[in-house]
């Protein structure tokens, strides 16, 4: 049989094996692109070696898994497909999330978090978890004492976790611990507020607000605050600084909400790829902006955290607000200070003293991959010049001081430490 | 290069069809012949000379043999050329294993370890060997005629559809094909159909399955693993329930199913776009009502090779003794074991299944036919099931560990729930795998497979290969690549 229909469908099937090829080379349809980090295969190059020894198809097939034609839709269909039938995403897997029956994400930590499953929670303030919070407390009261006078203010801000403002929205869980024991955010913010220690605690703030802002503390399908919750959580953060410094800070004026999704807001949404939103109510967000006083301070804020500053770093106008502020992902990257590097090739103490503010901000699940790492090694370069150790006496203050502490507070008593 | 990839899809498989159709008939074979090397030398290409000059070796000794007239140097002569493949294949496949082996005895009687270095397995060697010796053997029987032309003798051996994993196609099955083919238009449509029928059973059911499977087994080859690895994978099976063990080794013997099946479906839709008609390579297997019947259903072409190039020639049932039928018997199946991984663990494969097959002729076949049809086929079911612990576990201690796990009666509550993908998934492959034991099921494949379509149905098809098609490429890239489980055999 040779019809004219079989030749049609024949040709249109050579048309369509040729699309992806085409489509590849010249990207004449354009797509949404997807979300999330892959390792980026390079172009594989040829040569007779890596064809050899079989390296070279293995790149290009990572290469065109990542790079062919129409990659964005098909995967978007794929991964909608799943969803919709089997309710399935592999971000489950691959992030720990659950997404519960109304669709609510929550990183697996938060839902530990919430149900105390987590190794970290403090039974009767006694334990290792309790101990490792208390020596970090004790830490800070101390690095608090020396720096203050000399200019540099460290203080804590404790965020919110989404287990605390959703709590009604969590997965069920039968392992619910009948006995609720301190968390070690609990644990840490009392003994903050006991050894007078600067902080700031959202979490309380968050619960108050809840049910009473006209946006979302938390969006549904995110995994951290909303991007509104973060903006009025900096102009909190400016009038504590200023109440630290006794100084007078620029305002921020946040507009009026409008809706609109960002993709913070839907950050673990975004991962998995779908085609139609996850989320149906919507998210918000709003102009903020800061007025144009030329009298107010612009200080220079360092910020060591977990992930939540993003939202306060790209939505807030912070370049405005600081002289220059530096961040650092918990004691790993460094951001917004020249090219991206690490912490680890940082002079810390002289970063920490060319500093008005130091914010070592963690939300609940955060804090427990707080290492001491900052408290220990900024008191270790206060008291020791480099090759000398020495305990560190919670008890009192000692007077010692590393050579290179006073050389750099001789330096920036004279405007010279840069 | 496997078909489920994206450099065959993408690149290879457009690229060779818009070539062949636009090349006058004359020179197809030869273009053929360039793509199919092209297509070993990038997934092999330190192998590819070793098959170009054993085929063209075999292919003058064949000729030679033909010529001769003495019995004895034609005996000779075809000795040489069966011992060419088979030879290549022992070495490739079996060097590791028979020289671990030596080593170990050595190692009971104190001697020193033989030194050897591991040899790769050149990917479907034991599939072109197994060719080359059907050529071989029904030109010594004086079934067919050789080649005239060397180019055409290449081709029947590396023809790219079913080089790496069959059909094991006879010599005088496709002899003809090769010289003079037609190829319709509804020969092209229907091809790509059976390609992307296979592409989905790979993509959409064997790899989702087999990624479940791996999380609860391990890997499919445990030669990569590290001894860290294999201790793991220990543990996991020492302490796993029987619930998860059960549903692992029932997703593992679909997984198999509709890997290899789906792979032949491609090899054979591939195939039938250019004109050919190779054997089909599974009907049904899992509908067996005994095991002597999952045989001749399941991987086709190797039974069919199996009978007549080792069976027969060991005596079939016409021998002397009752116990010399069933010891050839068995003996066949112990060898179609070892085909399958030089490992003990084939070894108890085959076995087992042999064992069987003469169970089979002995009582069990009478004993199926009293407890009914649809019984029998979950009874046999079930001993297929049991068996593919051997299939998959690589290592005998496992296997057995694993088993033990299966009887453990040690059941965690199923919740349907925790992975609705692979159980809907399994629903399917099992769905599809029994589908045919009614009469309609049996109607259904037939008109999907076998008949010729009107021109709606072509539309139809078309519409709904093309989806599957695009479909199987976002799962494909979605999920990961896979490659074949048969490739390692």
């Amino acid at each position: 049989m040779r019809s004219r229909t079989l030749t049609i469908l024949f040709t249109l099937t050579a048309i369509l094996l040729f699309a992806f090829m085409i489509q590849q080379a010249t990207g004449v349809f354009s797509f949404k692109e997807l979300s999330g980090v892959t390792q980026e295969q390079a172009k594989p190059e040829l040569s007779f070696d890596n064809l050899r020894g079989g390296l070279y198809q293995i790149e290009t097939e990572n290469y065109l898994q990542q790079h062919y034609g129409f990659r964005e839709p098909l995967t978007r269909l794929y991964n909608q497909s799943l969803w919709t039938v089997f309710r399935y995403s592999k971000v489950v897997e691959d992030q720990r999330i659950a997404i519960t029956d109304d669709n609510w994400i929550f990183e697996t930590p938060t839902i530990e978090e919430y149900y105390q499953s987590r190794s970290y929670y403090i039974a009767n303030d006694a334990s290792e978890v309790a101990n490792k919070f208390e020596e970090e407390a004790q830490r800070l009261r101390q690095i608090q004492a020396i720096l203050e006078p000399y200019g540099t203010h460290v203080f804590v801000a404790l965020l919110p976790g989404k287990e605390q403002v959703c709590a009604e929205h969590m997965p069920k869980n039968t392992q619910f611990f009948e006995e609720k024991k301190i968390t070690a955010f609990d644990f840490y913010s009392k003994r903050l507020k006991e050894l007078g220690v600067n902080h700031i605690n959202f979490g309380e703030w968050f619960i108050q607000q809840k049910g009473h802002t006209d946006y979302p503390l938390f969006p549904q399908t995110g995994a951290h605050w909303s991007i509104l919750a973060a903006m009025h959580s900096t102009d909190s953060l400016i009038r504590y600084m200023e109440h630290l410094s006794d100084s007078n800070m620029v305002n921020i004026t946040i507009g009026a909400p409008f809706k609109r999704t960002m993709r913070p807001d839907a950050d673990v949404e975004n991962l998995m790829n779908l085609v139609w939103p996850l989320q149906k109510a919507p998210n918000y967000l709003a102009e903020a902006k800061t007025d144009h006083d030329t009298t107010a301070w612009r200080p220079r804020l360092l910020t060591i955290g977990d992930s939540f500053y993003w939202n306060i770093a790209h939505f807030t106008p912070v370049d405005d607000i600081f002289a220059k502020a530096p961040y650092w992902y918990y004691f790993s990257s460094v951001y917004f200070d020249g090219p991206e590097s690490k912490v680890i090739e940082k002079d810390l103490l002289k970063e920490v003293l060319l500093s008005d503010f130091v914010m070592l901000s963690y939300s609940t699940v955060g804090l427990y991959q707080m290492s001491n790492t900052f408290s220990s090694r900024i008191l270790h370069e206060i008291y020791y010049d480099e090759g000398e150790t020495g305990p560190v006496d919670f008890d009192s203050i000692p007077d010692k001081r590393s050579k290179k502490f006073l050389r750099y507070i001789e330096l920036k008593q004279h405007n010279a430490l840069e | 290069m496997v078909f489920s990839s994206n450099v065959f899809l993408l690149y290879f498989m457009p690229i060779f069809f818009l070539v062949y159709f636009l090349l006058p008939k004359k020179i197809r074979n030869y273009f053929l012949l360039l793509a199919s090397l092209l297509f070993y030398a990038y997934g092999a290409p330190e192998f590819i000379i070793q098959l170009i000059v054993s085929t063209i070796a075999n292919f003058y000794l064949v000729r030679w043999m033909n010529r001769v007239e003495k019995p004895g140097l034609k005996k000779l002569l075809c000795g040489i050329s069966i011992a060419i493949s088979i030879g290549l294949l022992f070495y490739f496949k079996y060097g590791n294993f028979t020289m671990n082996n030596i080593n170990s005895v050595l190692g009971w009687f104190g001697g020193k370890p033989l030194q050897w270095t591991r040899i790769l397995l050149p990917i479907g060697i034991s599939f072109f060997s197994f060719q080359s010796v059907t050529y071989t053997l029904d030109t010594y029987r004086g079934v067919n005629k050789p080649m005239e032309r060397l180019s055409d003798y290449m081709l029947y051996i590396v023809m790219f559809p079913q080089l790496i994993a069959g059909p094991i196609v006879r010599y005088c099955d496709i002899a003809d094909q090769i010289r003079n083919r037609e190829s319709l238009y509804t020969d092209r449509l229907h091809g790509f159909y059976r390609f992307v029928i296979g592409l989905a059973k790979k993509v959409l059911i064997a790899d989702v399955i087999g990624f479940q499977v791996d999380k609860v087994l391990g890997p499919s080859n445990y030669d990569v693993l590290t001894s860290a690895q294999l201790a793991d994978i220990a543990n996991k099976i020492a302490t796993i329930d029987s619930t998860t063990a059960w549903i692992a080794i029932f997703a593992f013997t679909f997984q198999i199913y509709f890997d290899f099946a789906g792979y032949s479906d491609m090899a054979i839709g591939l195939g039938r776009m250019m004109g050919f008609k190779f054997p089909e390579n599974f009907d049904n297997p899992y509908v067996s009502t005994t095991i002597s019947e999952f045989w001749r259903r399941w991987h086709q072409t190797f039974s069919v090779f199996i009978k007549n190039y080792l069976y027969f020639p060991l005596g079939g049932s016409r021998v002397k003794t009752e116990a010399r039928k069933y010891f050839n018997l068995w003996f066949c199946f112990l060898i179609s074991g070892l085909w399958h991984g030089a490992a003990w663990n084939f070894v108890i494969y085959g076995a087992l299944q042999g064992i069987f097959i003469c169970a089979d002729k002995l009582f069990l076949k009478k004993f199926n036919e009293r407890l009914g049809r649809i019984p029998s086929v979950f009874f046999t079911f079930l001993i297929i099931v049991l068996t593919r612990c051997f299939f998959r576990i690589e290592r005998i201690d496992l296997s057995w560990l694993f088993i033990k796990r299966l009887f453990a009666f040690d059941f965690a509550p199923f919740h349907f729930g925790d992975n609705p993908h692979l159980y809907v998934t399994m629903l399917v492959a099992a769905f599809f795998s029994f589908f045919t034991l009614s009469k309609f099921g049996l109607k259904v494949q037939d008109k999907v497979y076998f008949t010729e379509y009107n021109k709606k149905q072509h539309i139809i098809a078309f519409i709904i290969s093309i989806l599957a098609f695009v479909f199987c490429l976002g799962a494909l890239n979605a999920s990961g690549f896979s490659p074949f489980i048969y490739f390692r055999f």
